[in-house]
């Protein structure tokens, strides 16, 4: 009788015990190992609904979290979110036991195996390793070679990739070695897991992953060879376009380290210093997520010419330590594995604990005799083996085939390529692997499985133990067990938490403690330029959205409202107020075309949603968004999750086609809600330091002239005509309040009577209403002062002269002065300030970045005319070439 | 008896920018390395602005780096390499006397010796130089079966001789080898790494030499001050015997005129001068090379 999982209680029914399981999994008894049988206890005692009730939660937790594998989709524009399964992966005592001297035995046989190609290079000269492997991979950078000959300190943070075959046995896929990612997801997978099931997580004596971490940092303190107490340490991103971004920044965080791109970093002398608001600071340590070959553009030349320059340099003449050692990536070639056994009785004098998958490499003939021979199989109709082929380095222009699915025109061409090259391919027999219970949609199904288990190799400050191995590993599952093998797995997204039992009882230990024991306290955190520049334009895109969102909200109220359009009075001055801001085309304002209910919802829908606009809704939201991912590492949860709430808010309406006007009131009116308390969590959880700053001298400056331009679209037009006072009439006063923010203000004060001077004054010069231009130039004075190298001296700098000036002019300005008209009853001084005003902001906001975040520009600079391997190349390419 | 030939040699690099530059890393290849022919006597690396970092090294080929970082702003940069060279010339082995080419090809595969070895690395492809089934036809009738390695390869030297013209506006550092065999032009840079591209493709190792060309000036004139250019060329190795250097640009074997800088892989890893720069804009490039003969004080 088949009954939907999910109204049945237990979640693993009796029948799928028996026939279900892979046999791998399976005690030789045919029976669950007790920890399994743990794990199904108490997943059954929870019951199908329970289960997947709490799986909501942690999918919502992910979501709240961030968790994504890609945060930054450049086509997309959201981040695919990391999937993760509520059944854990159980790993025995026992089986834990193994796989650690295994992995901690591999990892000292990769660190030996660096030594020795990069040094002496041994293994090639005695016939141990196929000299191909170095001289035709393109993974050994001979630019590395004796670069730690001098035995500068270093640390190498592995990952070995396995899988588990049908019969139980353990293989090993595959090796991380330049910057594997999936420690931070492990991490997070815990996280999630231990809150969803707290019970069963402290019942069972799972070892605990912080001390690992605590372990990492050590050594990388201990790297620096500085001795210094606290050494600088960063961690080295691509960015938000890196794949493994979330999890970058959560382990930077985690780790205590300050998260850093490549052009946040400078090499003088042979040091490496942190381009800052405050100016360059040595860095020690470089945890670098990047790969090797993009880490010098100096040495590397790499296509992308990114990197740090001088980075190469400084690293050999032992100015910063860099982590993993560059060079690192050979350490990845999949045609070492078969000769891994051999090494590892030479370099360790011991057998490898671990086997690998079955590797062929065709550099050597009977290999190659075989792989050929299994090719010519498949194509002559017999059952082809599970063989995957691919390129000996790893290459990427090489992705793996898989014979049993591949065409006959492919397997033709790959023949030819063996025949050509044997030398640079690898075959591997796929098998078939073990499977484990995934819970999807509220039913079990089997999946495939891998697990990457991390290690260290390095010494702590207080010389621990020189390797060791995360109690825990990132298990991905995938319907395809070949994936695992075709590429390095990251693009699946699917994972389990792994929980590795001990028969002791398990100790509490968190990261925090260790730092908050440790370490000083600091106040005053300096902030990276790049960082700076985010934040300015993360508070300016925020406050923009916002502003655009009110004037919208004022318009769509009135067009959802009974009243005919041309008995609107105040509507023409709200279009004007669109026109001005360039949320809808300057030559819709005013028109016959603005009294056509038709043309008006096309033109706000395409204010909205357009992707053309550059103003539009869902633009500046991509804004916030782009600039936000730029800086998540310095935003709060909260707050990003708040983000992803307003994108899903403009994902769920755009493309409905009724009802577009009410929809789209509706609408807005919650993101006007969402963005507030984005901007109000943003800034509240925030330290006030310069992070803060800048943000906020983003979204004063943002207001300033937003305020600005509705005081210029009530009393003047765009181009200039200076318009007769006389035509305010009260129901435009009411508008401009009600986009303005202030009408409880104002009526709190006076009453119902609209007059103009009032309004001004309210709107203008009251340092008192968070919405007037006074009150903004008064908080950027403030900001400006507080900059860095502002501190108090006979020299006012320009920014601060700017905002001194215009803080001044409004609270001399006297306001029957001010709004006296001419004979022509035009309002020349109110003219005036405005325009005054806002060259001014305009002003201010250039000279802030001119003088504190201009060192990214010119390093940007340097970027686009670094275009060769050789020096900056443009017009003298043709010129220095050798003759 | 043996015969010293000295020369000095000048070269000269000057950047000139038009806006201030602030921060420049350099590598430099311009020490020239010892060689079984040749002694570098003495050397000077000058650089202007003064360098705040200033180190040498052997690279992975032996040749000798020397790492800059030039840190106070400047308009403009000059190199000056100077370096005095005693080159005792060795006469090439005879051509048709050289081993079989399949035996070179077996020999470095075997790799018996340390040299062999060595050699082995030089047959994969590497960052500028691919091996492609287009370039092993192109040549493959100069190795007939048994065919001595160094008449073949001076075979392959003058075919690149006479069917490409010398054309220094037709391609850049940088121009892919494809490219340039599509266009048969190009100059010295790009000869040597064709020459380099077709000897690989057929399985034998050949490296890239980046050095200095003497020239005589012609009859009645004087030798033309800084006329001279950093020169390349590319080497075959013979097992047992060592390494023959090969001229495709002019067609000869060089003996007393070419003076050696450095080899390696092709142009990337031996690249004379190469830098990044912060700021500067955009940049006039000039090169002064002097190769002077000095007479032999008997």
């Amino acid at each position: 009788m088949t009954q939907d999982p999910v109204f049945s209680g237990a979640v693993f029914s009796d029948s799928a015990a028996s026939s279900a399981w892979c046999s791998g999994i399976l005690t030789q008894e045919k029976q669950l190992s007790p920890y399994w049988q743990g794990l199904v206890n108490y997943l059954n005692s929870l019951g199908s609904p329970e289960l997947e009730r709490r799986w909501q939660k942690a999918r919502r937790m992910m979501h709240e979290h961030g968790a994504a594998y890609n945060v930054f989709d450049e086509t997309e524009g959201t981040g695919r979110p990391w999937e993760l399964d509520p059944i854990p992966f159980p790993v025995s005592p026992e089986t834990w036991a193994m796989l650690e001297q295994g992995v901690a035995q591999r990892t000292r046989l990769l660190t030996a195996i660096f030594d020795d190609i990069y040094g002496p290079q041994t293994l090639i000269r005695n016939g141990h390793l196929p000299p191909e492997l170095l001289f035709a991979n393109p993974r050994y950078l001979r630019q590395c070679h004796g670069l730690y000959d001098k035995g500068t300190a270093r640390l190498h943070f592995y990952a070995t990739n396995l899988c588990q075959c049908a019969d139980g046995a353990w293989q090993v896929i595959s090796h991380g070695a330049q910057s594997p990612s999936g420690a931070g997801y492990a991490l997070e997978n815990r996280i999630i897991l231990s809150r969803i099931f707290p019970r069963m997580f402290h019942a069972g004596k799972v070892l605990r992953l912080a001390p690992f971490f605590k372990h990492l940092t050590h050594c990388l303190m201990a790297i620096s060879g500085t001795g210094k107490r606290e050494p600088a340490i960063v961690m080295l991103s691509s960015g938000p376009v890196s794949p493994a971004y979330f999890e970058q920044v959560f382990l930077s965080r985690y780790l205590g380290v300050t998260l850093v791109e490549s052009s946040d970093l400078t090499v003088r002398g042979d040091a490496v210093f942190l381009k800052t608001l405050g100016g360059l600071h040595p860095v020690d340590v470089i945890l670098r997520r990047i790969d090797d070959i993009s880490c010098d553009p100096l040495v590397f030349s790499s296509p992308s010419a990114t990197g740090i320059a001088g980075l190469v340099q400084a690293v050999r003449a032992g100015g910063v330590a860099v982590s993993n050692p560059l060079g690192s990536t050979v350490l990845e070639t999949p045609g070492f594995m078969p000769f891994l056994p051999g090494i590892c009785r030479v370099l360790l004098e011991e057998d490898l604990i671990l086997p690998n998958i079955s590797t062929r490499w065709c550099g050597r003939p009977q290999d190659l005799a075989f792989v050929l021979d299994s090719l010519e199989k498949s194509m002559s109709g017999n059952d082809a083996l599970p063989l995957i082929i691919t390129s000996a380095f790893g290459t990427e222009r090489d992705p793996g085939v898989d014979i049993r699915q591949a065409s006959r025109q492919k397997k033709e061409q790959l023949a030819a390529k063996l025949k050509s090259a044997p030398h640079d391919y690898v075959a591997m027999d796929a098998g078939s692997g073990c499977t484990l219970p995934v819970w999807d949609n509220g039913a079990l199904k089997q999946r495939h499985a891998a697990y990457r288990l991390f290690s260290i190799a390095g010494y702590g400050i207080d010389s621990e133990n020189d390797v060791s191995v995360m109690p825990g590993a990132l298990t991905r599952v995938s319907d395809n067990g070949a994936v695992f093998l075709m590429d390095s797995g990251d693009a699946q997204g699917g994972s389990k938490d792994t929980w590795c039992f001990s028969h002791e009882p398990v100790t509490f230990e968190s990261m925090m403690h260790h730092f908050t024991d440790s370490l000083e306290i600091h106040r005053d955190s300096d902030l990276p330029s790049r960082v700076a520049d985010n934040m300015l334009w993360l508070g300016r895109y925020v406050e923009r959205t916002e502003g655009a969102l009110r004037v919208l909200r004022s318009i769509l109220n009135r067009l959802n409202s009974e009243t005919r359009l041309d008995i609107i009075q105040e509507f023409p001055f709200l279009l004007r107020i669109m026109a001005n801001l360039e949320i809808v085309a300057s030559s819709f304002s005013g028109t016959e075309a603005a009294y056509n209910i038709k043309t008006i919802e096309t033109e706000l829908m395409a204010a909205m949603f357009s992707t053309q606009r550059p103003g539009s809704i869902r633009n500046l939201m991509q804004h916030v968004k782009r600039v936000a991912a730029s800086v998540r590492d310095r935003l709060s949860n909260d707050s990003w999750h708040v983000l992803g709430r307003m994108e899903n808010e403009l994902a769920r309406v755009s493309f409905q086609k009724k009802n577009q006007i009410s929809d789209a009131q509706e609408l807005v009116s919650e993101m006007i809600l969402t963005i507030s308390a984005f901007a109000g969590l943003a800034l509240e959880s925030m330290t006030r330091g310069m992070g803060w700053r800048f943000m906020d001298m983003g979204r004063r400056l943002e207001r300033a002239d937003y305020t600005i331009t509705l005081l210029q679209s009530l009393f003047f037009f765009r181009d200039n005509t200076v318009l007769s006072g006389k035509r305010s009439q009260s129901h435009d006063l009411e508008a401009l309040l009600e986009v303005a923010d202030s009408t409880i203000t104002y009526h709190t004060r006076y009453r119902t009577i609209l007059q103009k001077e009032p309004i001004v004054d309210l709107l203008l010069l009251d340092e008192l209403n968070p919405r007037s231009a006074g009150f903004q130039m008064a908080r950027l004075s403030e900001h400006v002062e507080a900059l860095p190298g502002n501190t108090p001296r006979p020299f006012r700098t320009k920014e601060e002269k700017i905002t001194l000036d215009l803080t001044t002019q409004l609270r001399l300005t006297d306001i029957s002065h001010l709004m006296a008209a001419n004979q022509a009853g035009e309002l020349p001084r109110l003219y005036q300030l405005l325009k005054r005003l806002k060259k001014g902001t305009q002003a201010l906001g250039d000279q802030i970045t001119q003088r504190y975040l201009s060192r990214i520009e010119t390093e940007q600079q340097m970027r686009i005319s670094f275009d060769t391997d050789g020096f900056v190349l443009d017009e003298g390419a043709q010129e220095w070439k050798e003759s | 008896m043996e015969r010293i030939m000295k020369y000095a040699i000048s070269h000269i690099t000057q950047y000139r920018y038009k806006q201030t530059a602030s921060l420049s890393h350099n590598e430099l290849f311009l020490i020239p390395r010892q060689t079984p022919v040749q002694h570098c006597m003495d050397h000077t690396l000058t650089l202007s602005p003064t360098p705040s970092a200033m180190s040498q090294r052997k690279d992975y080929f032996g040749n000798s780096v020397t790492a800059t970082t030039v840190q106070v702003p400047h308009t403009l940069f000059e190199i000056s390499a100077k370096s005095r060279v005693d080159l005792i010339p060795n006469p090439a082995p005879v051509p048709e006397e050289t081993v079989p080419w399949e035996q070179v090809i077996a020999a470095v595969r075997r790799h018996a010796t340390p040299e062999d070895l060595d050699a082995f690395q030089y047959v994969f492809p590497s960052p500028m130089i691919p091996v492609s089934d287009d370039l092993a036809r192109w040549v493959k009738d100069l190795f007939p079966p048994g065919a001595p390695l160094l008449a073949a390869a001076l075979g392959v030297t003058e075919r690149i001789f006479t069917r490409f013209t010398y054309d220094p506006g037709a391609t850049t550092t940088t121009t892919p080898v494809a490219t340039v065999f599509d266009l048969k032009r190009g100059v010295c840079q790009d000869f040597a790494h064709i020459a380099i591209a077709c000897l690989r493709s057929l399985g034998l190792p050949a490296r890239y030499v980046s050095g200095y060309l003497h020239t005589q000036p012609p009859p009645g004139k004087d030798r033309l001050k800084g006329a001279e250019a950093s020169h390349a060329w590319f080497a075959v190795y013979l097992p047992g015997t060592g390494w023959v250097d090969l001229d495709p640009t002019n067609n000869v074997i060089p003996f007393d005129q070419h003076l050696t800088l450095a080899w390696g892989r092709d142009y990337s890893d031996v690249t004379p001068v190469k830098g990044t720069v912060l700021g500067g804009g955009r940049h006039q490039l000039s090169v002064a090379v002097d190769v002077i003969r000095l007479r032999n004080p008997h």
